[in-house]
């Protein structure tokens, strides 16, 4: 069967473990238990070329490049850039690591999830910088890692994106 | 793919590593077989006890996905010098889904002769200690991003406060209990008053100490006025004292000369309105009087009542307002009697009750409890009961009683006069006393009735007294009126 490595990127406590483990698991904690390392998960989805089995590596936070370990991001066909609506500065680092990604590994595919959508109140991502960044070329959704709003939307739109 | 076994020698080695990776795992791989020891079984493999549990190097990599790309990526390590070295990065292993039981593993490879000998171990950096302090640097981190948003919401709001007072009109100032000016904007001068006393500022605020403290005490909002002379204008100030924290007090100072200008000139123009508005209605009316003594045809008769009820009611309403003009202004002189108010309000209840039963209402006598003295004007109470008793009857459902009552109330001989109206709605209770007062549910001064709270509340304020209505229509109908004096 078709398996395709996706990595999760962004800063840290931005909900990558959440968004993994509702999308696998269909959990989700309000505990942050920061991530260390690498961890895998795998998951069957259905698109339009049959089956694939995506296998989704988490990797902890790094706002610090130089401490992204390129080896992790080797064989990946995708990659999903997770912001937290709350905290505007995580799009920053999700811009950098679009660049330093695009640098070593090529354009592949990828989409911008602005993660936490349940928390309208505290949201503080405005709508023009949203409207900036679709026109910029990224496949935009507004995500929940909490309520699950666009997760499994999130991961198929990807899924679709690399077996094109 | 047969693995090799393992000399005597090797053992040796491997053991030793085993031991300074306590908690490892040693496995031998090819590209399709994976031979696994239990790191604590490992001496008994040393003396070829051992039974090692086989498999593929494809379970392997089901149990710790990880290791393919590991494995992969050490490929070009494989072709390397015999006995070096090669480390995996870090990845978690999980038991089940509980993020609980993760473990951080690290695995490194050794390559043997032609055997490829994986040891898999908690990451050294990933102890719990470690994955403590990363967890509350993380959370450091998190804090500090908060704060710095915060910092940058109050820089934006202090800006937005700042730009506010500089429009307002208002003198505003931050004064501790003993009255030292903490801060202070707006206001002409642009003197930094910071650490002064406020009297030296104000002067007219002098005694402003129990204000302070009565302030903080409450925890309410207090007003005091105070005027200036300025060459040989009056200028009229307004100061309002709200309590900030335990012992800082916000006050507000504002100019209000020209507002009270204006109510002098109001007042002054409804003055003279009515004194000469009166000659010519007075006129009317004894004119009036005089046509109908003139054996009128029935026709004439009817308009002329009509127009003689009409200017009676001006004439009415020109003589309510310079009563009220002249008890509000003090130049109505009020009686001082010792007296019991039970006794002055069943006076004064004998009176409308005739007036009632003529129409066919009750009025009932609640509560009437005694000795209550006051020091009054009979006819002045009098003319308030009348008023508020009057007013209840009028909007009261013609079968409902209305009920009065005389009680103590904190220092007061308080009347009450309890009426199953529809009520005064909250917004409007406050209004109700001021003169043309006119309430959004159109019940208005119909018969100068406005007039006459206005009227009773300045009878009741020029005694000291207090005046009110208590009245919660969304909950249960009727109002309250009701008036106060000191008790002696
Ligand atoms: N309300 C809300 N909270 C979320 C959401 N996603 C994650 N969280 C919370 O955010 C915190 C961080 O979530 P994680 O999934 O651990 O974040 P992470 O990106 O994996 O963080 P690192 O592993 O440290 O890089 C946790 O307390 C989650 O409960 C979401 O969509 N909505
Ligand atoms: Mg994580």
């Amino acid at each position: 069967m078709l398996q395709k490595k996706v990595c999760l990127l962004g800063s840290f406590s931005v909900g990558k473990t959440s968004l993994i483990a509702q999308f696998v698991h269909g959990i989700f904690g309000e505990k942050y238990l920061t991530t260390i390392g690498v961890k895998i998960d795998k998951r069957r989805v259905t698109t339009e070329k049959g089956e694939t089995t995506l296998v989704i590596w988490d990797l902890n936070g790094q706002d610090d490049l130089q401490k992204v370990r390129l080896a992790n991001l080797r064989g990946s066909s995708g990659f999903l850039f997770v912001v937290d609506g709350t905290r505007p500065a995580t799009l920053n680092v999700v811009l950098e690591l679009d660049a330093l990604v695009q640098r070593e590994m090529g354009a592949l595919p990828r989409l911008l999830l602005l993660n936490k959508c349940d928390l309208q109140d505290e949201w503080l991502l405005e709508a023009s910088r949203v409207e900036e960044l679709r026109a910029a070329g990224w496949h935009v959704k507004r995500t929940s890692a909490k309520t699950g709003e666009q997760v499994a939307e999130a991961f198929g739109a990807l899924a679709e994106m690399m077996v094109r | 793919m047969r693995v090799d076994e393992p000399s005597e020698n090797q053992g040796m080695i491997v053991l030793q590593q085993q031991m300074a990776l306590f908690d490892t795992w040693v496995c031998e791989v090819t590209d399709q077989d994976a031979l696994v020891w239990d790191a604590d079984v490992a001496p008994a493999w040393c003396a070829r006890h051992l039974q090692p549990s086989p498999g593929t190097t494809a379970d392997l990599i089901q149990l710790l996905p990880y290791l393919e790309y590991f494995l992969t990526d050490a490929a070009a390590f494989w072709n390397g010098a015999e006995g070096a070295t090669c480390q995996s990065g870090a990845f978690v292993a999980t038991d089940g889904h509980d993020r609980a039981n993760e473990w951080l593993l690290q695995a490194t490879a050794t390559r043997l002769g032609r055997r490829r000998l994986l040891y898999i171990g908690p990451y050294r950096a990933g102890t719990e200690e470690h994955r403590e302090v990363m967890q509350k640097s993380r959370e450091l981190m998190l804090a500090h991003e908060a704060l710095q948003q915060k910092e940058a919401e109050l820089s934006l709001s202090e800006a937005r406060l700042r730009g506010i007072l500089k429009v307002l009109p208002d003198q505003v100032f931050v004064l501790r209990m003993d009255g030292e000016v903490l801060a202070h904007a707006g206001g002409p001068d642009q003197a930094d008053l910071t650490g002064l006393v406020i009297d030296t500022v104000v002067p007219e605020l002098e005694f402003i100490g129990d204000t302070l403290k009565l302030c903080l005490a409450e925890g309410s909002i207090h007003t005091l006025t105070f005027e200036r002379w300025i060459g040989s204008a009056a200028h009229y100030y307004e100061a309002r004292f709200a309590p900030m924290s335990v012992d800082q007090v916000l006050m507000v100072v504002r100019d209000c000369t020209r507002a009270k200008t204006i109510e002098r000139v109001k007042e002054e123009f409804l003055a003279i309105a009515c004194n000469e508005l009166r000659a010519p209605i007075s006129g009317i009316v004894g004119v009036l009087e005089m046509a109908r003594e003139e054996g009128l045809s029935e026709e004439s008769a009817h308009w002329v009542g009509l127009g003689l009820e009409s200017a009676n009611r001006g004439l009415n309403l020109i003589h309510r307002l310079l009563d009220l003009k002249r008890i509000e202004s003090g130049a109505q002189k009020f009686s001082r009697h010792r007296i019991a108010a039970d006794k002055l309000v069943m006076e004064g209840l004998a009176q409308c009750c005739a007036v009632a039963e003529k129409a066919g209402r009750v009025i009932k006598r609640g509560v009437f409890e005694s000795g209550l003295m006051v020091l009054a004007d009979p006819d002045a109470v009098r003319q308030v009961l009348v008023m508020l008793v009057t007013n209840a009857l009028k909007f009261t459902p013609e079968d409902e009683p209305i009920v009065v009552e005389t009680r103590r109330w904190e220092g007061f001989a308080r009347v009450s006069i309890c009426d199953r109206g529809p009520g005064v709605r909250k917004k409007d209770q406050a209004r109700l006393f001021e003169k043309f007062a006119q309430l959004e549910d159109g019940r208005s001064r119909e018969e100068g009735a406005g007039l006459g709270l206005s009227i009773a509340r300045a009878i009741v304020e020029r005694h000291q007294g207090r005046i009110g209505v208590e009245a919660d229509p969304d909950k249960a109908p009727g109002s309250t009126f009701w008036f106060a004096f000191p008790l002696l």
